[in-house]
Parts: structure tokens; C-alpha cells; sequence
């Protein structure tokens, strides 16, 4: 795919052009927008919503990582979704069976490479993670998903927040500092390869 | 071991970015010396690592459905109004400038509420003097007798102003300017008075008043006061006025926008 020549037809008009970029960085915007928002169809209208305005606002794109710019939008839609729900707080939609139970482990968690325990563990894991995640302010968990779930660099997620470059180290480390005691005492249940036995640096 | 919150902020931060290599040369020298010496902060190393790999593996969700758009769709997302809320932040803002100007003149007090007050000093004295007047009889000068006819003339007897004695050879008498000062004008501009059909006085006299002009004159000096008035209002009643304005307008506007997004 050639992103600029892309970018350069769907500055033009051309709808194609800018769907194929929809389609090329979908994926990766709604998995960042469910990380920040913890919850799929919150996540689904912040993806769209970015999406619309990405359209709207192609014109300001003035070069650089386009990845970068998709989530400085992501990110602000997050943030406008989140704001959106707190003036009209809505009931989360949990996935739930035939019989109106939620399912704690849905289908979408599973990971078919790995075997039935492996599985579970993994699931219990993700939930935990992002129960934790969840309890952060919005403005920690933001920079903890930019740069360790989406793989983002101290200045690119300094850009994308527009906040100085010791305010995303300060944040990231504090978010780090209360997943990891939220964490605490969870870990020992987890698989071997997430416990600390007698490791070296 | 110590616990998160017994290390200190700074060796938080440093083994925070120590572990995403974002640490320059020599802070990263001193730092591996600081922590080649203190078992806490191997662990507590250990432990961030171990946080950012179970992060970075989290899975990658999907997206539910694609977010592709339709260009019906993105237009009726531009049409999205977004004034509503700049409408109603306006109201807002003009009600309280609006506030702020009653507040301002309650408590300057006097000195800028009412209109007299803020007009000249002569002008206000004018007023009180049409105000105190008695309504004057009109100053009627009956021109010439019997003799006399038309205009300018006079008899042998002065019976009024504006006649002259017939007597000498200098010509006719002339008042001294001293005396017509002492007579006193109408402040209205002076018009020609008709003499009313059957009236006795059949001469027109300029710049003297009739009776029932005299009273119309009296009613237009009212409307004329009340128009003055109105002209001497001072700025801040102006400005409340068009604050009012404002505020009617921007309510309505964003009360309309509201109506209109709900439906």
C-alpha cells in the first residue's frame, strides 16, 4: 500500500483512497480506542467518530507518521466519547449467554493457538489488566496504552497528547506504579512466564 | 522489599524510563551504578518489565466491523451542529455582562442613572424654566387705529411697537435697540400669525404667538422633552439596551439549536 499516494488521492475526493486507509488502520485504532475505554461499543463510536473526523481534518495532516496522527485523533475521541458518557452514563454492556448471564471469558478473549488452560490464564490475564487499567485516571492510562500496549515512543506520545515530554515520563510512571500494585498478588496465578523466579536484569 | 510507594518518585521515574532505554548515556551510567547497589530497585525493575511485557501482549482486539465511510455519511456528520453549545456559552456570557452593567450603576449610585444629570448644566436649567413658566398671554400688539391701514404704518399716537409716529421730517421713529431687547421673544421660531376670520386685529403681526398655537406649542414641547430625554441617556443605558438585544437573540438561538438536535 502506498500511504502517501493514498493520502494524496483522498485529499483529492477520492473515497476509495481514504476507505483503504480506514481499512488499513482500523484494527489498530479501535484496539487503542477499547484499551482507553474499556468497554467494545464505547470503543466503536470513538473509532467512528474518529474516523469521520479524520475525513474532516485530512487537510491538516502536514506530513510525518501517519499512525501518529490517526491516534492523536483516536485518542481525542476517546477522550469526547468518555466526556459524552459521563453526562449520559450508560449501562456497560457486558457479553452475556442465553440466559442472561455475563460470560466472563467471551469467545472474541480466546486465543486458539494456545491450549485450554493456557487459555484461561491468558483470559484471566487480559481481565485483570484492563480491570486495572480501568481504574486509572484517563490521562495515565492513556499514556501507559500509547506506549506500552500500542508501542508508541516518549516523544510520539508526547505529540499525540500534546503535553511536554517529562509530563508523559512522569505519567507513564506512575501508571506504572499503580497497575503494578493493583497487579500485586495476582501474578503467582498466572503462567510461568509471567512470574519473577530468581531472574537477572 | 519496598513497595511502590516506599521508593522514592525519582527512582520510580528513572526505572520507568531505564526500561524503555529512554535514559541518556549518563544517566544511564549513574543510574546502573544506583541500582547494581540496591536489591530493591532490581526488583523493582524486574517487576516493570514484566508489566510491559504483559501489556505489550495483550491481544491485539479486532475491529467489530469496518469503519469505512459513505460519503452520504460523512456529510451528515459535518452537518453535525456543534453551535448549540457556543450559543448557549454566549447567553451566558452577555447575562452576566448584562448583570455587571446593573450592578456597575447601582453601585456608582446617582452618578450615572438618570438622564438630567448627565445633560449641560444650561440645558438642564432650560428645562426647569419651561417647567416653572406660567403660561404667558401672548403679547398682542394692535397696529395702528382707525387710521391706520396696512402694514408699517402708524398713526400720529404710538399705540404699540412697531409703529412709528408720523411726526417731524426725520423719517419714522426708531426704538433703540435697547428697548427691543427688553420685550420678550417666544423661543419658538417666529411665524407669521394670521389674524382668525372675524377677528378684529386684521393685520399679521411676525413673531407673535396665537392663543391655540400657543398650546400646541406647549403639547409638541412635551414629546420634544420626552425625545430629549431619550437623546440624553447615558452610554450604559444604551449598552444595556443591545446587551438585552444580544441576549434575546442568542437565547433563542441556542434554545432553537437544543430543540433541533434532540429531535
Amino acid at each position: 500500500m502506498d500511504e502517501q499516494y493514498l493520502i494524496q488521492s483522498a485529499l483529492k475526493g477520492d473515497m476509495d483512497a481514504f476507505n483503504r486507509l480506514v481499512l488499513a488502520y482500523q484494527d489498530m485504532a479501535f484496539n487503542t480506542a477499547y484499551r482507553i475505554m474499556g468497554e467494545s461499543h464505547a470503543a466503536e463510536d470513538a473509532t467512528q467518530d474518529a474516523f469521520i473526523s479524520m475525513y474532516q481534518k485530512l487537510q491538516t495532516y502536514r506530513g510525518g507518521s501517519f499512525k501518529a496522527w490517526i491516534l492523536r485523533i483516536v485518542t481525542n475521541a476517546c477522550y469526547d466519547e468518555l466526556r459524552r458518557r459521563q453526562r449520559r452514563p450508560v449501562t456497560p454492556l457486558e457479553p452475556e449467554d442465553d440466559d442472561g448471564e455475563v460470560i466472563e471469558s467471551p469467545k472474541w478473549m480466546e486465543d486458539s493457538t494456545a491450549g485450554p488452560d493456557e487459555q484461561v490464564d491468558n483470559a484471566e490475564l487480559e481481565n485483570a489488566i484492563q480491570h486495572c487499567l480501568e481504574n486509572l485516571d484517563v490521562d495515565f492510562r492513556t499514556v501507559v496504552v500509547l506506549v506500552d500496549v500500542s508501542g508508541e515512543d516518549y516523544q510520539t506520545v508526547s505529540n499525540i497528547i500534546h503535553k511536554p515530554l517529562g509530563t508523559v515520563k512522569s505519567r507513564l510512571a506512575r501508571a506504572r506504579q499503580k497497575l503494578q500494585d493493583c497487579l500485586r498478588g495476582f501474578w503467582e496465578l498466572l503462567p510461568a512466564r509471567y512470574r519473577l523466579n530468581g531472574e537477572e536484569l | 522489599m519496598k513497595t511502590g510507594q516506599e521508593q522514592s518518585t525519582k527512582d520510580l521515574l528513572q526505572v520507568s524510563a531505564y526500561i524503555d532505554n529512554a535514559l541518556s548515556p549518563k544517566e544511564n551510567a549513574e543510574f546502573e551504578a544506583h541500582l547494581a547497589a540496591s536489591p530493591d530497585l532490581q526488583q523493582q525493575v524486574l517487576e516493570y518489565k514484566r508489566l510491559k511485557a504483559a501489556l505489550r501482549a495483550l491481544p491485539q482486539k479486532k475491529s467489530p466491523r469496518n469503519f469505512t465511510l459513505a460519503p452520504g455519511k460523512v456529510k451528515a456528520a459535518r452537518k453535525t451542529p456543534r453551535l448549540a453549545p457556543a450559543f448557549s456559552l454566549a447567553t451566558a456570557g452577555v447575562a452576566i455582562m448584562l448583570m455587571l452593567t446593573f450592578a456597575g450603576e447601582f453601585i456608582l449610585g446617582g452618578r450615572v442613572s438618570l438622564a438630567t444629570e448627565s445633560m449641560p448644566v444650561p440645558e438642564m436649567k432650560m428645562l426647569e424654566a419651561v417647567d416653572n413658566a406660567e403660561p404667558a398671554e401672548p403679547l398682542i400688539i394692535f397696529w395702528g387705529n382707525e387710521g391706520a391701514v396696512g402694514k408699517g404704518g402708524g398713526s400720529e399716537v404710538v399705540m404699540g411697537l412697531g409703529g412709528g409716529p408720523m411726526m417731524g421730517s426725520e423719517g419714522p421713529f426708531t426704538m433703540p435697540e435697547t428697548e427691543i431687547e427688553r420685550q420678550v421673544l417666544p423661543e419658538e421660531p417666529p411665524v407669521a400669525i394670521q389674524a382668525q376670520e372675524g377677528d378684529p386685529r386684521e393685520t399679521v403681526i411676525y413673531g407673535l404667538q396665537l392663543e391655540a398655537e400657543a398650546n400646541d406649542a406647549a403639547k409638541n414641547g412635551v414629546l420634544s422633552r420626552v425625545f430629549q430625554a431619550m437623546r440624553g441617556w447615558p452610554t450604559i443605558r444604551w449598552v444595556q439596551v443591545g446587551l438585552g438585544t444580544l441576549l434575546l437573540a442568542t437565547g433563542v438561538t441556542a434554545l432553537v439549536l437544543w430543540l433541533g438536535k434532540r429531535r
